[in-house]
């Protein structure tokens, strides 16, 4: 019989994928997730999980700390889970934990968003077991019970002092010669290697809520690739007239004032990719957002034959997302762009005009399976 | 586990026996398991029980200890049931030292549940009742479903702490609850059995059958009568789940998982209303013991143990426990009680105060016997222990959004630390009556002590209520409203004492009809009927305005 608990926990996985799913498209929005900083664990405030009870109001209950401090200054009060002193037994919960891997499941299965198809050459050693072999030791769990009754059965028959005639009965008892313990050997897979590689148009009109909308937009991306791929290194990329790799804390805080030449930024993906990712070696992906404003002739000139001769044919999938608050009209970069490249399987457009469209964009970007 | 393994605890835990007893402590029988880490996640979801009734609350408990003993290495420390003889896990993984730590600290627990009055009425057999509980309501799931049965059990968590704590101690009126819910009597008489179909009108005649009816008709009358004068109390009175078991419009097996919810709450009840005792009391007895008890080689890591337990300082129970006890071992060696020591006004001559009494080992055994948390704290919380502490009580103020320092005054930090061990530090909630306008509707108290509900929580109570009640449902409650907002150029300026808006209280009727909750005003003669003349809050008078 499976264990009580695993059901209990079966259970209650199951609430709570329901109600994420359910409320995925909020919790997106509201971005509340993404300002979460690393570990593998997500904490979810989901209120339907909680179990309500007549309860003190938490901001005026107040509390209790010991230490230094003078009347009036502010103190840090740490929420802690357990609650209140008293107040039952068990943990008391405010929000629920979830794993990435798990959310990026749950991602996946609301997005439909197939599976990614890696197309990596390098062949490393995985954790994968395979049980492959037999061993004479290992652990009780891989013990092939089988296995040691025949090992026991031989060996009492070839030490028993006369032969049995068929209809004798026997017992038979293993002893530790006999057991035989499955074996798994580290097996070679491709290695799924990806590198992702973010652009953003850093102009002083790209500021505020487009970026925050990019940011929210990215860590989505990020999570489904990352769950996806064993091994993923991420590039980012700012550009207004020229273009410069930053870190990642930059990439979203960074406005300049210039104007903008979007094929700088493009040209600066190739060469990093040229310099430090083969493409035989490297799953590709690059996501390129901006609010569709470009130096005249630029997208025609420059852009759509560095896409079309350079970086389409070495990368799994180019994302251009146009970020324009409250207007979902192409700009002309996007229109261009779409016109000259259309028929490329690798390449996706996307418009988001608010919050509200960053899983629709997800779902266009992602949903090629590339 | 091989046989010397076995026999090495055995021997411990005889050594952990002995010490205990030869300080004084007269603990249960206990029996240690050894588990490995999964089984230790699993026992503390079911708070220390090897099976519950199967609920999802329970998985999302397990969920929890398992991420924090896989991500953060944090494992429970000791469980111990409240059984004769008490159970107790180690872990697998232990190392001795940590096995010797954990056994001095649950023979400290079972000397507490064995000799606690407090925990004299709760049954010793509770694996047992855990255990019988879980199948009935398993049946009940493969009778009614799994869906319908779960939905009712979240609906019955609600209110699972709705109990009267002092219940098993009282005799009430309607505490009996009866054992079978027959839904009516019946209202057709039963026939004496014929062989013969013609015989039957002899042997039950017509006129005599139609006496009988009148009769049991009487009688379901009156026993609806007597239900309706008992819905409505004479007084408040706490314990809305045995209100709903008797009177709510329940099937007989809901009726029945109410009452099991409700029997594993008063069971659960003692631990909570002694967690600082208890705790105390083990951690006491186990930096005692173990400077006796672990090699000189393992002391350190034994100190390195009661550190982690510990931290947190005094807002933690164990802390805290462990303080006052030893504090109150030190006063009655020092003989430094009675009505001498309280009018004595000499700080000086207080601190050199020793009349050499040696009465602490006799007082703190004394106290473990009648006391618990409440009147633990209050006895022995003194002043001088609040000095040495550094304590201060802390408020939310929504004008900054932050918590801020609001007093270091030993009275208003002791009113705190009442606050949140008094009702198991939860709000009071009584049933005023179940006939509330002569419509069948239910009408709940809140007893208000100036601290307000989480009311948007407690209108999703309400609603949960109200499908085992089966009429609308009311509540009484006061909330605060803010009646002249602060000037916000004062907090820009002096954030360092920050100026609140000013609230007024205000008495509220929150009804719940089945489709929307609304909110009515209640008269000053009701809110006088709830508002406690007590008030919890902190905020300094010239913080306000």
């Amino acid at each position: 019989m499976a264990k009580r608990i695993l059901k209990d926990l079966e259970r209650f996985k199951r609430i709570v994928r329901g109600e994420i799913r359910k409320n995925l498209k909020e919790l997106i929005e509201s971005g509340e997730i993404v300002g979460q900083k690393g570990g593998d664990i997500i904490k979810i405030p989901l209120k339907s999980v909680r179990i309500p009870q007549f309860r003190y109001d938490p901001r005026q209950a107040g509390g209790l700390g010991a230490g230094e401090g003078e009347i009036g200054d502010p103190v840090h009060i740490e929420p802690s889970q357990d609650g209140q002193p008293g107040q039952g037994p068990g943990p008391h919960f405010r929000e629920v934990e979830i794993e990435l891997r798990e959310l990026a499941e749950i991602l996946g299965e609301e997005l439909e968003l197939p599976k990614i198809q890696p197309k990596g050459q390098r062949h490393v050693l995985q954790g994968d077991e395979e049980y492959l072999d037999i061993s004479t030791v290992g652990p009780q769990t891989l013990l092939m019970k089988r296995r040691a009754y025949q090992k026991g059965l031989l060996r009492q028959l070839l030490m028993s002092p006369q032969p049995l005639a068929p209809g004798d009965s026997i017992v038979v008892t293993p002893i530790k010669e006999d057991f035989r313990y499955l074996y798994g050997q580290p097996s070679l897979s491709p290695e799924a290697s990806c590198v992702i590689i973010f652009m953003r148009d850093a102009s002083g009109s790209m500021s505020g809520e487009k970026t925050e909308i990019i940011r929210q937009e990215n860590w989505w991306i990020d999570l489904w690739l990352r769950t996806n791929y064993q091994h993923v290194e991420r590039v980012y990329i700012l550009h207004d007239y020229e273009a410069q790799e930053v870190k990642e804390d930059d990439f979203y805080h960074l406005s300049t004032g210039g104007g903008t030449r979007i094929s700088s930024a493009y040209e600066l993906c190739d060469r990093v990719i040229d310099r430090r990712y083969p493409p035989e070696h490297w799953n590709i992906y690059a996501f390129h957002f901006s609010d569709g404003e470009n130096w005249i002739g630029d997208t025609e000139n420059a852009c759509v034959p560095l896409l079309e001769e350079k970086l389409l044919p070495k990368i799994n999938l180019f994302c251009y997302g146009q970020v324009t608050l409250g207007r979902r009209s192409p700009g002309l970069h996007l229109v261009k762009l779409k016109e000259r490249l259309d028929g490329h399987e690798n390449f996706v457009t996307s418009i988001i005009s608010s919050r509200e469209e960053i899983l629709q964009s997800i779902k266009e970007f992602l949903g090629k399976g590339r | 586990m091989n046989r010397r393994r076995v026999r090495e605890l055995e021997a411990m835990r005889k050594e952990a026996r002995r010490l205990a007893e030869s300080v004084g402590l007269d603990p249960t029988p206990v029996i240690f398991g050894v588990v490995d880490y999964d089984q230790l996640n699993e026992y503390s979801a079911y708070d220390g029980f090897p099976e519950r009734f199967p609920h999802w609350s329970f998985g999302m408990s397990y969920d929890y200890f398992r991420k924090r003993s896989a991500y953060s290495g944090w494992w429970t420390y000791e469980l111990v049931l409240n059984t004769d003889p008490a159970i107790a896990f180690l872990r697998e993984s232990n190392t001795p030292v940590e096995n010797k730590g954990v056994m001095i600290h649950v023979y400290g627990h079972a000397d507490f549940f064995k000799n606690n009055r407090w925990f004299s009425k709760t049954p010793k057999d509770m694996i047992k009742v855990m255990h019988t509980h879980a199948q009935r309501i398993e049946e009940y799931m493969n009778k009614y479903g799994v869906e319908r049965v779960e939905s009712f059990i979240d609906k019955a968590l609600s209110i699972q702490y709705e109990i009267d704590q002092y219940a098993p101690f009282i005799k009430r009126r309607w505490r009996e609850i009866p054992k079978n819910y027959e839904e009516e009597p019946p209202l057709e008489p039963k026939r004496i059995p014929v062989k013969r179909d013609y015989m039957d009108r002899f042997v039950n005649p017509p006129a005599w059958l139609e006496e009988r009816r009148a009769l049991l008709k009487q009688r379901y009358e009156e026993q609806a009568r007597r239900l309706q004068e008992e819905t409505e109390l004479l007084q408040p009175q706490k314990d809305l789940l045995a209100f709903l078991i008797k009177y709510g419009r329940l099937e007989g097996w809901q009726k029945d998982i109410l009452a099991m919810i409700r029997e594993e709450s008063l069971y659960f009840v003692p631990q909570m209303q002694t967690k600082i005792m208890n705790e105390g009391w083990a951690m006491l007895w186990q930096s005692k013991l173990m400077a006796e008890f672990a090699t000189p080689e393992e002391f350190v890591d034994h100190a390195d143990m009661v550190s982690k337990v510990l931290v947190g300082g005094v807002v933690n129970p164990y802390a805290l426990g462990k303080l006052i006890w030893e504090d109150i071992k030190e006063r009655w060696d020092k003989g430094r009680f009675g009505r001498e020591w309280e009018l004595c006004q000499d700080p000086e001559k207080k601190k050199r105060w020793d009349t050499k009494a040696n009465l602490g080992t006799e007082k703190i055994f004394e106290v473990r016997r009648t006391y618990n948390d409440i009147t633990f704290l209050a006895d022995f919380f003194t002043e001088e222990l609040f000095e040495k502490l550094k304590l201060f009580a802390y408020e939310y103020i929504p004008e900054t959004g932050a918590y801020h320092i609001t007093s270091r005054d030993f009275h208003d930090v002791k009113k705190k630390l009442l606050f949140q061990y008094t009702n198991l530090g939860r709000p009071v909630i009584k049933v005023a009556t179940g006939n509330y306008g002569n419509k069948g509707e239910l009408l709940l108290l809140h007893m208000y002590n100036g601290v307000g509900l989480n009311l948007e929580e407690a209108k999703e109570v309400l609603k949960n209520i109200y499908a085992m009640w089966g009429r609308p449902v009311n509540l009484k409650t006061i909330i605060k409203r803010k009646v002249k907002d602060p000037d916000p150029m004062r907090n820009r300026i002096h954030p360092e004492r920050p100026l609140t808006a000013v609230y007024e209280e205000q008495g509220v009727l929150l009804r719940y009809d089945g489709e929307s909750v609304r909110e009515l005003a209640l008269s000053s003669d009701e809110i006088e009927e709830i508002r406690l003349d007590e008030d919890y809050n902190t905020i300094p008078r010239e913080w306000i305005g």
